[in-house]
């Protein structure tokens, strides 16, 4: 067992309970942090501290993964659990949900069974609780402290502080431990800390194979059915408690009449794809659009011609401060700052959704895919978290309890078209497509889909060959956060959205600029000419991507670029075309005179889905490094470049077929060529097949 | 008029004690779990920490549309849970 051994100058206080119950909303409660909070069993997967005034005294909270039992399945809970073992000394504070009080409870006995101070925290969030408790008859039978309060209220949480005021003890032993035969185990094994002998015994009971290494145990006689002896200890136990002190109101927990819609077996996926379209269509076309105009409107017309007149008054016209100010950070910067409504509203709708509690119903519908392709249900929620940022989606695949389902769930995540790659479909598929881009840009995030099931399945059948995934998952009620959460969430992502802006890009931007604009002789080029730092790359790399219809050294580098972050890649297009709103950029897109042009539609088509499958961004491929391990981030990376030129180069050339020979016969050729390819699978499978002979019982 | 009674007390036998996996159980029809057969220890140890033990009250209240994925009531609240591993909770 780990000990802390690090000095500690802050006592520490844990937050232990089962998933969804409300332990970070609390945990942002006491110490006024924003932490991430949602709907859905494990939102945390690592544990987070923070320091809190206890009524005048300073303490840490720590907020650890939600768990159900002191034995892990998953990756999250074992950093939960490794986390309590080591600090067996603290104070805990384990929050139950009092709507669901019998299977929390069986989480604190696990807890009493360890031999931790515990202080049951009722988390009562409804109006209309399912259950009503006695606590002072429950804190009396458990011989701990019971509190109870709301976490997103407040109420109750002087209480606590109270409660946590109290020195350190233990409290006795829970009864049920009496109705299992430990003296038997505890004959057979030899433990040095007699505190625990119980604690052990009731692992080794639970078959827990990670207990039994520690203390080589592995040969110990167990009694039959050893597992379901404890458990059905635990729960007599809590059934009796229940008839003590708790009032059930008979309604079941998390069961909703918009079930019957959501879970309909036929209707269930198709209403999940009708709300992510819509979803889509709100946050890029009709209102998101508006807001984005109007944003890009004020900043380009005021702001952008008040700074440009300035500088140009200051320096000159010509001056390359001046340049620098009006390419890169009015061009550059303000297209990408237009989008900040848009990307606001995705993230809302992503939080509605995680809220909402419709996600977990989501998962259930998907489970019959997913399934298939050796991922769980789980996965849908990374996967659509991806849709807002790759970097946080990659760290909630931890909850997966398979280790390859986990690191498929993580490389499959980047081809998820993240928020910051919607200004390119926007710009520039607004420049070619018209009013038929909503076509465009639907498809682009299908065809991330489509990409991501199709490795999936290649995946499984290769590399990646998952085990058989425990797909176990509690469904929360359907809530309604409040319009106050909603305003966080869009503040907090604004807010985040503004500092990427004005550290990440504005600095990338002028390296861009400063790179574009000066030769590896540090001439200025508008004034002495010949190639820049980055022409000369770019020229360098330009003939690989002529194949796809975008051989210009504009587009490399800009592709080059978006590998930092995928916003670069439009702002520095606009920055090379010196634009800098979105009429003007898709202006100039189609001037074959300016740096960054395509020859056709289906070039920017190509363009478009290259950007949306090429590499991930740093800081996604550090976070990939840090959960799956360098081998596979390399993997990832480098398979991604590999997909998204070969996916670009044959949707480029079917774009060009329509464009040369219209739609139809295209399609005809298409459904042809797929036609002889099923044939040829089919008949490959045929012969490969071992033939039965003839009264053949299975050969030996 | 033994062997009749015999006959009965069979066929009531079965009829009372047929085990059933909970794949195969009637939606929204109250069942108990009777146990567990060829599931993994840590799935079985799962199950039985989500409050699904021996001789509890379960009932089916949905499932997915290839019937891969079970939407369970136990204790009180609801589970959804993998058609694999419901193969391996017997019911009567």
């Amino acid at each position: 067992m780990k000990t802390n051994c690090k000095q500690q100058p802050l006592k520490e206080v844990l937050l232990v309970g089962n998933p969804n119950t409300g332990k970070t909303t609390l945990f942002n409660l006491l110490t006024g942090a924003n932490e991430h909070v949602g709907n859905w069993h494990g939102v945390t997967v690592e544990e987070k501290g923070r320091e809190f005034d206890c009524l005048g005294q300073k303490l840490r909270l720590v907020d650890l993964p939600g768990i159900y039992s002191m034995t892990a399945l998953s990756y999250e809970e074992q950093v939960a659990i490794d986390y309590i073992r080591a600090h067996s000394r603290t104070k805990i504070i384990n929050i139950c949900d009092l709507n669901n009080l019998q299977r929390n409870l069986s989480l604190t006995l696990g807890l009493l069974e360890y031999g931790l101070d515990v202080i049951l925290a009722v988390n009562c969030m409804d109006k209309k609780p399912l259950n009503k408790l006695d606590c002072k008859k429950l804190s009396s039978l458990l011989n701990i402290p019971v509190v109870e309060l709301n976490a997103s209220k407040g109420y109750g949480v002087e209480e606590l502080k109270k409660q946590l005021q109290t020195p350190f003890s233990l409290p006795p032993k829970p009864k049920h431990l009496s109705k299992l035969p430990l003296a038997s185990i505890k004959s057979q094994i030899e433990i040095s800390d007699a505190s625990r002998s119980d604690y052990f015994a009731v692992k080794l009971l639970e078959k827990d194979e990670t207990v039994a290494k520690e203390i080589h145990a592995e040969k110990v006689v167990l009694p039959e059915n050893s597992i379901s002896l404890v458990a059905k200890a635990r729960y007599d136990y809590i059934a009796f408690l229940q008839k003590q002190c708790i009032a059930s109101s008979g309604r079941v927990y998390g069961a909703s009449k918009l079930d019957k819609v959501f879970l309909n077996r036929f209707l269930a996926f198709p209403i999940f794809l009708l709300i992510l379209c819509g979803v889509f269509y709100l946050t890029f076309f009709s209102f998101g659009a508006w807001l984005s105009d109007g944003l890009n409107f004020l900043l380009d017309s005021t702001l952008g011609k008040l700074i440009s007149s300035a500088m140009t008054s200051a320096f000159g016209e010509s001056s390359w401060l001046t340049r620098l100010v009006c390419d890169a950070l009015i061009g550059g910067v303000g297209t990408v700052l237009s989008f900040l409504p848009q990307v606001g509203l995705l993230f809302l709708f992503l939080s509605l959704l995680e809220d909402s509690g419709y996600l977990s119903r989501v998962a259930f519908a998907s489970e019959d895919l997913f399934g298939k392709l050796g991922l769980s249900g789980k996965s849908i929620y990374t996967l659509l978290m991806g849709f807002g940022c790759s970097t946080t989606a990659v760290l909630t695949a931890r909850n997966m309890d398979d280790k390859k389902a986990k690191i498929k769930t993580a490389m499959l995540t980047p081809y998820m078209s993240c928020s910051a790659k919607f200004p390119i479909y926007v710009v520039i598929g607004g420049a070619f497509f018209g009013a038929s881009n909503v076509f465009v840009i639907l498809g682009l995030y299908l065809l991330g889909l489509a990409v991501s099931v199709l490795l999936s399945f290649i995946y499984e059948k290769t590399i990646l060959k998952s085990k058989q995934q425990s797909f176990i998952l509690e469904f929360p009620p359907y809530r309604w956060g409040g319009v106050k959460r909603l305003a966080s969430v869009l503040f907090e992502n604004i807010k985040t959205f503004l500092v990427r802006v004005g550290s990440l890009l504005i600095s990338m931007n002028v390296i861009v600029w400063l790179l574009s604009n000066f030769s590896f002789t540090f001439s200025y080029i508008p004034e002495s000419g010949g190639a820049s730092m980055l022409e000369s790359l770019g020229v360098i790399l330009a003939p690989l991507f002529a194949p796809l219809g975008f051989g210009t050294w504009g587009a490399a580098s800009a592709l080059l670029a978006g590998v930092i972050a995928k916003e670069v890649v439009i702002s520095s297009i606009a920055m090379f075309n010196l634009a800098s709103t979105e009429s003007q950029i898709a202006a100039s897109l189609t001037n074959p005179e300016s740096m960054v042009f395509f020859a056709s539609p289906s070039a920017a088509l190509s363009f478009l889905v290259f950007c949306l499958l090429y590499c991930p961004c740093i800081s996604t491929t550090a976070v990939l490094g840090k959960e799956i391990g360098k081998k596979w981030t390399a993997f990832a990376v480098v398979s991604q470049f590999i997909v998204a030129y070969i996916v670009t180069l044959f949707i480029y050339n079917v774009a060009r077929a329509v464009e040369s020979f219209g739609l139809w016969p295209v399609l005809g050729i298409l459904a042809g060529l797929l036609l002889i390819a099923g044939c040829v699978f089919k008949l490959i499978s045929t012969i490969k097949k071992p033939r039965a002979c003839r009264g053949c019982k299975g050969c030996k | 008029m033994d062997l009749i009674f015999a006959v009965l007390f069979c066929a009531a036998d079965k009829y009372i004690f047929f085990m059933i996996n909970l794949t195969e159980a009637k939606l929204n029809k109250d069942y108990y779990v009777s146990g567990f057969s060829g599931l993994p220890d840590k799935i079985f140890r799962r199950l039985c920490d989500l409050g699904l033990t021996e001789g509890e009250r379960v009932c089916v209240r949905g499932k997915s549309l290839m019937k891969k994925a079970l939407l369970i009531e136990v204790r009180g609240y609801e589970l959804s849970l993998k058609a694999d591993i419901a193969k391996g909770v017997m019911l009567k």
